[in-house]
């Protein structure tokens, strides 16, 4: 199973009180997920398994992320994969979904709230046009697939 | 007649009586499948039995084929499934999956439970920490968000769990997804794992083609079921052999109803003895319980062929080799083996209840011979007429073969090759071993008091620092009375202050550490919560005033275990092989000492013709150690089978010595006969253990036949 989407990403850090704009294709296999970002800075994240590896084209530099113990970076390929696979189901164990025409809404269950407030979802059918991310911590991600 | 009739009757009803309360005390206590129950008592199995005994080897695996939507959607409703079920106490797949009291133990202690690096980080480290943060959140890659609380990542977190996850679910890399349930029966519960086997099994039925599902409890379900199965198969040949000889040899079939009747009670009898005396009786006990029991046949040929029933004599060579072959057994009841002194035991009880049943009360039931049988004779007095090799030509090639075998022969003290190799629960063990960390070597930590565990367990962890156990759940007093000194010591005061200065400079709000290290100024004492942990993986058990636990490691690290005695790895495998190399030179002594006395029986019962009825001791065990030095590894069933064959063997030599008539001969070959059917027929058993005794026995069945061609100068 394989899919191929290009994305723009807006992030807001509250922290920081700024936006970065991040332009990037997803790829996805049976086993990883591969996220390219051309913009801001050219990396590759290759997500295998609970080993994140990160690229950075231009510094030439990579890093291996451990991800057992971080749940902000799991959930964030867990939707990423459910997102592009139009596959809600992974997504069901995190969260509470509810649609109303176009809009689907996540909300999170058990510790995951700590981490997430809301998703919002903008469908055409079963694609998603829009996915709008709201963290505890005040920060936003909003992502927007062509 | 009437009088005849009425005795017989009377015997029937006994023994069905007997036969009915004895199946019913079988069925109400039933054997036991567990291979450790079976082994000497010494150190190796105590630590093996001690490990069964925690709750954290009852587990239950089941693997999803696939990472599909439809594979999660499967897992997802096999989860639902499992926690319906009443053996399973709770099943884990994925990060949320954590009770909220473990969850509430793991915050209250987070900060005693994390590694900190309590050196003081200079104003220019804080600086660039909080600069590299900032940069992080910034540049492209997955999403990141700042630790307020811990930003500069003083606190370490710990592993709380040790298995392979993707997407927050666990897996078997390259395979699905992957469940693990706690379960409540113990390994050697049988009863409860074989419900639990059923249940599990029943309920994810329509699951069947997508699934693999392991626990070790399954191996004592099917391997037991499988054995039952083999014996059945077994007995019916058994059975049909008997029936021929009775109907077309003894030609007596109302003798065969009350002889098997006999054997039945008789065994019976012996296993609920042996159960009594050892408190468990092994199913391979029950394995060789029809063919042991039928070598009181022998008996019962031997005086009805002899026709003492109709003369009411006492044979007296008949009561010699039982006397032999009680003594044999007998002496090894006392071997610290229960497998061999539970079949000793109930080799011995069986035979002299035959013994006495067939000795005594059969006169009373009024067997004879059929006057035609007379005839039969003929063909064994031209076996006679055979009867021309020297004693002292068995004698030499018996001293030859034991010289050639004797160095020649190796021992397997594998006892799991003893066991229904189980290809497809051992395939399925590999999966799941090969990811989940299974192949991890388990570590027995014992200690007399909580806070000693505790303490060596941090040992343990600072030996092996790739290793899991208590040490990475929970702190002992000690250290956590360290982690407080060292937190208040440290200038958390000053710190905040920098981390505001700094974080500005570095582009974060005013304040956004404001929180930052706040629970440290009054930090709770150190709560410790052994169901937390337990739920956790990790657990603690108390027994005879030790407190003890289980850690994991890897095998490449065994070696900087040294210098740590109060941790002990538990290799299965290994600790078998002790257990077995002991109870090998246990049986070693113990068969010494009983050979050295049966041959002195032998020899002050046959007097004059010694080495000719000590030949049918010598030939059958060189012959069988011959064929034993052929095989890559001879296991303690060989020897058990070695053992009961000189038994046959002194039976077999005393009676014809001393008897050394056509009707003594002929009583043999219908005990060989009976003995193929008992044992000899066990060859075709697919349990190695079964077999190994088939095998032996075919072989010692061959230097028997052989014998009968041996010279007697009485005969003569």
């Amino acid at each position: 199973m394989y899919a191929k989407d290009e994305f723009t990403e807006k992030r807001y850090s509250y922290v920081l009180d700024r936006t970065t704009l991040y332009k990037g294709s997803v790829t996805m296999s049976e086993d990883s997920t591969v996220v390219r970002y051309v913009q801001p800075d050219r990396k590759v994240l290759t997500q295998t398994g609970k080993q994140l590896i990160v690229e950075d084209i231009d510094a030439h530099t990579t890093q291996t992320i451990d991800l057992s113990d971080r749940i902000d970076m799991v959930l964030y390929f867990s939707f990423m994969r459910s997102a592009y696979r139009k596959d809600m189901s992974g997504l069901k164990t995190y969260f509470e979904v509810e649609r109303e025409k176009n809009i689907m809404t996540l909300l999170p269950k058990k510790q995951v709230k700590r981490a997430i407030e809301k998703i919002v979802m903008t469908m055409n059918g079963d694609e998603i046009q829009k996915i709008l991310i709201n963290f505890t911590n005040r920060d936003t991600i909003e992502i927007e697939t062509h | 007649m009437k009088s005849k009739l009425i005795e017989r009757i009377r015997f029937l009803v006994i023994c069905a009586i007997l036969i009915a309360v004895g199946i019913f005390l079988l069925n109400r206590y039933p054997p036991t499948g567990d291979i450790i129950k079976i082994l000497p008592d010494d150190n190796a199995t105590r630590t093996l039995t001690l490990y069964n005994k925690f709750e954290s080897s009852k587990k239950l695996f089941v693997l999803v084929h696939g990472f599909e939507e439809d594979s999660l959607e499967k897992a997802t409703r096999i989860k639902a499934i499992l926690e319906r079920q009443k053996s399973v106490e709770s099943v884990f797949f994925n990060v949320t999956d954590v009770s909220p009291r473990v969850q509430s133990y793991l915050a209250d202690n987070y900060y005693y439970l994390s590694d900190f690096n309590a050196t003081p980080l200079s104003s220019q480290s804080i600086q660039q920490r909080l600069n590299e943060s900032a940069q992080s959140i910034l540049s492209g890659g997955a999403y990141v968000s700042l630790d307020t609380q811990d930003p500069l990542h003083l606190f370490t977190q710990m592993q709380i769990i040790a298995a392979t996850m993707k997407d927050g679910f666990l897996v078997v890399p390259g395979k699905g997804y992957c469940l693990i349930a706690s379960v409540s029966p113990s390994i050697s519960d049988m009863e409860a794992s074989r419900r639990m086997y059923d249940e599990v099994n029943g309920a994810l039925a329509e699951y069947k083609n997508d699934i693999v599902v392991f626990s070790p409890n399954f191996y004592s379900v099917e391997n037991s079921a499988f054995i039952k199965n083999d014996i059945e198969n077994i007995t019916i040949f058994t059975f049909v052999i008997l029936l021929g000889v009775y109907f077309f040899l003894l030609r007596n079939r109302t003798l065969l109803i009350f002889s098997v009747t006999t054997l039945v009670v008789s065994a019976i009898i012996a296993l609920i003895a042996v159960k009594g005396i050892f408190g468990d009786v092994s199913i391979l006990v029950v394995a060789f319980g029809a063919g042991i029991a039928s070598i009181a046949e022998d008996y019962l040929f031997m005086l009805f062929i002899n026709d003492d029933y109709r003369h009411h004599r006492f044979n007296k060579p008949v009561f010699y080799g039982f006397i032999a072959t009680e003594a044999g057994l007998l002496s090894l009841v006392w071997i610290d083996f229960p497998l061999i002194a539970q079949l000793a035991l109930f080799a011995a009880i069986s035979l002299a209840i035959s013994y006495v049943i067939f000795a005594f009360f059969f006169r009373r039931l009024a067997f004879y011979q059929n006057e035609r049988s007379e005839k039969s004779n003929a063909i064994y007095l031209r076996l006679f007429a055979l009867r021309r090799i020297p004693p002292v030509v068995f004698l030499v090639v018996s001293l030859a073969m034991m010289a050639y075998a004797l160095p020649r022969i190796s021992f397997d003290p594998n006892f799991r090759h003893l066991d229904y190799q189980n290809q497809k629960l051992m395939a399925a063990e590999a999966l799941f071993n090969e990811t989940l960390g299974g192949d991890k070597i388990p570590v027995l930590i014992s200690a007399k008091t909580m806070e000693e565990l505790l303490v060596d367990a941090e040992q343990f962890r600072a030996a092996v620092p790739k290793s899991f156990s208590i040490a990475n759940l929970s702190v002992s007093q000690h250290k956590a009375q360290i982690r407080e000194a060292q937190i208040r010591s440290f200038d958390f005061e000053h710190l905040n202050k920098e981390l505001e200065t700094f974080g500005v400079s570095a582009g974060f709000r005013s304040g956004t550490f404001a929180e930052s290290y706040n629970g440290l100024s009054h930090l709770p004492p150190y709560r410790m919560d052994e169901g937390a942990i337990a739920q956790l993986g990790v657990e603690v058990l108390r027994h005879d005033g030790v407190i003890s636990t289980i850690g994991y490691m890897d095998e490449a690290d065994l070696g900087k275990l040294s210098g740590l005695g109060f941790a002990k790895p538990i290799i299965g495998r290994e600790l078998l092989s002790q257990s077995a190399m002991a109870a090998l030179e246990q049986f070693k002594s113990f068969f010494l000492v009983a050979s050295l006395a049966l041959l002195l029986i032998v020899a002050m019962v046959t007097k004059r013709e010694a080495l000719y009825a000590l030949n049918f001791l010598l030939f059958p065990v060189a012959s069988i150690l011959c064929m034993l030095s052929f095989l890559e590894g001879y296991t303690i069933m060989h020897l058990f089978a070695l053992f009961l064959m000189m038994i046959y063997g002194i039976d077999y030599g005393i009676f014809l010595a001393k008897g050394s008539s056509v009707t003594s001969m002929r009583a043999v070959i219908y005990s060989s006969i009976t003995t193929f059917a008992g044992f000899g027929i066990l060859f075709f058993s697919k349990v190695p253990a079964v077999y190994a005794i088939g095998e032996s026995t075919l072989v010692g069945l061959a230097a028997i036949v052989l014998l009968f061609f041996q010279k007697n100068t009485k005969g003569a």
